[in-house]
């Protein structure tokens, strides 16, 4: 018990001051913000190209568990109508991220954030690589709007987010108008100058960098920041490690998930979303180009939520005889199913607890190996298919493959091994438990 | 009608409770106003509720959700043990008590 005090400590004072950084610090929490709140748009955009390859398309799977082509011989014709479907959501979704990270770091400083988001939308327009005219007419190319242009969204929404909102702080660059002038348009004024400066500025630091660069900037950022990033992510060894260290930051009583979501993103999203891409254009997820992302995660090692705890729950209602465990898990249970665990997390408790922290962060690791090794052995195809985080662990696999029963069954796999792996430690959690009422102490008294 | 707003991380965790707090204060018999929000949504209504109360999976994001509140209601993390068991009343016990301190 020395060194599980001694192990705590060290992490406290080391890891949980990062933990909380990243957690306030608003540039951070403007970037996971503004996915969160762009991602509804990506899973519907997701489950429609679902829809239209599990359902309109005749080999679809269930298209043919329910014989609908039997039923609906031309269903397939319809699949047309949904194809542009991506064009609203992954497609665009650059446009989307630059607006909020601009329109959040407004709100955390108490700025107009909708004129920020606009002025950042305008800006990111106005770095973009020039028109191209063909016969007489001007097209925008669609390379940098999507996932491959999420850098300088991100750079451009931070950039624009900070100076709007302290030049419009500024007293000396307001315009107040009277007050008999309706609010819309005192509004507007205020922050005109701002709004014109940043455009200045932009526009010259553009041309300085086409000047330096001829590519542009989009090039530049692609090559120098979101590609090796990307490799980064996309290799088993970044996606066990960020997990781990996800799973890390529960046991210290932070939410894992929400700490790293900025890093996650930005070495995950573009390769999810190119998967995405890859199934709405070809129908199926076999082949699809990046068969690591953080998509093995969400579809193998996360049922009941981090830490794989729908295996705990499963393994206490099979070995533990104590009534608090037992409890706890019927509690746990229902929310469990749809991978939410703050329930057991803080109520059997798992954080902070010496023996359950090992197959917290174990199981996991343990888990994502073998979604990995059904991919790269081609059992399964790789998950394409962006699917709520909150659907029942197995189904995840089973959808984000487009329907493949094997990774059904490989989730199921998971599942049978996560709760073998937490039966001793569950048992040795009782013993513990049982040692401790007969000697009188208590390990209750934990950090506020 | 007392206010309280339960912020969390996803608002899933916290919906769970609001259930529990409802159940609690429909017992003790007073009609109150609970509504569940992820931290990156919570700014408006922070500006109309009593007391904010946060899960203790965020904890460390109280400085983010003061500076959002600026003093006006109390801002407390709910103690762990009883956000891991769900216990809506004496959950809502200690929001009552924190808006009486505070009135």
């Amino acid at each position: 018990m020395g060194f599980m005090a001694s192990f705590e400590r060290v992490m406290e004072k080391a890891l949980v001051p990062v933990a909380a950084k990243l957690n306030s610090q608003r540039h951070i929490v403007a970037i996971r913000d503004a996915f969160i709140l762009a991602f509804p748009i990506t899973l519907a955009g997701s489950l429609i190209v679902l829809l239209n390859f599990a359902v309109l398309a005749p080999d679809g799977f269930i298209a043919k568990m329910l014989f609908l082509n039997k039923l609906f011989p031309n269903l397939a014709d319809f699949q047309q109508v949904f194809a542009p479907v991506l064009n609203g959501s992954t497609s665009i979704l650059s446009i989307f991220i630059v607006f909020l990270i601009a329109r959040n770091i407004a709100i955390a400083m108490k700025a107009d954030d909708l004129l920020c988001g606009l002025t950042a939308l305008s800006t990111f327009f106005i770095v973009y690589p020039a028109y191209t005219v063909v016969d007489g007419a001007n097209f925008l190319s669609t390379q940098w709007v999507g996932a491959q242009g999420l850098f300088v969204a991100m750079i451009i929404g931070l950039l624009v987010g900070e100076i709007f909102s302290r030049l419009s702080k500024s007293k000396r660059l307001q315009i107040t108008m009277p007050a008999s002038v309706p609010p819309a348009i005192a509004r507007t004024f205020k922050v005109l100058f701002p709004i014109v400066i940043i455009t200045v500025l932009f526009s010259v630091g553009n041309a300085i960098i086409l000047a330096i660069y001829p590519n542009g900037i989009h090039e530049l950022i692609y090559a120098m920041i979101q590609t090796p990033l990307k490799n980064l992510g996309t290799n088993i060894f970044s996606l066990i490690i960020l997990a781990i260290v996800s799973n890390l930051l529960w046991v210290f009583g932070i939410h894992g998930p929400n700490t790293v979501a900025a890093i996650r993103e930005g070495m995950f999203a573009e390769a999810g979303l190119e998967n995405l891409n890859y199934v709405a254009a070809h129908g199926s997820a076999w082949g699809a180009p990046y068969p690591v992302t953080w998509a093995i995660n969400d579809a193998f090692a996360n049922y009941g939520g981090s830490g794989m705890t729908l295996g705990l729950i499963i393994a206490i209602f099979i070995a533990s005889r104590r009534k608090e465990y037992r409890d706890i898990g019927k509690l746990s249970i229902a929310p469990g199913i749809f991978n939410i665990n703050e329930p057991i997390i803080f109520g059997l408790p798992v954080v902070l607890n010496p023996i359950l922290i090992f197959p917290f962060i174990l199981v996991p690791a343990i888990n994502i190996l073998i979604g990995y090794i059904a991919i790269t052995t081609k059992l399964i195809p790789p998950i394409a298919y962006a699917v709520p985080w909150t659907t029942p662990g197995p189904l995840i696999a089973f959808f984000g493959t487009g329907g493949n029963w094997m990774a059904l069954v490989i989730g199921f796999v998971c599942l049978a091994v996560s709760t073998l792996v937490y039966l001793p430690f569950v048992l040795a959690s009782n013993k513990a438990a049982a040692i401790q009422e007969s000697t009188g102490t208590s390990n209750n008294d934990l950090p506020a | 009608m007392k206010k309280i707003l339960l912020v969390c991380a996803a608002g899933m965790s916290t919906s769970l409770l609001v259930n529990k707090m409802n159940d609690a204060a429909k017992d003790m018999g007073i009609g109150i106003d609970i509504v569940a929000l992820p931290i990156s949504e919570c700014s408006k209504a922070a500006e109309e509720v009593d007391v904010v109360l946060l899960g203790p999976q965020v904890r460390y994001q109280k400085a983010q959700v003061d500076a959002i509140v600026d003093g006006r209601v109390p801002v407390e993390v709910i103690e762990m043990r009883a956000y891991g068991t769900m216990n809506g009343s004496a959950i809502l016990d200690r929001a009552l008590e924190l808006i009486d301190q505070n009135q």
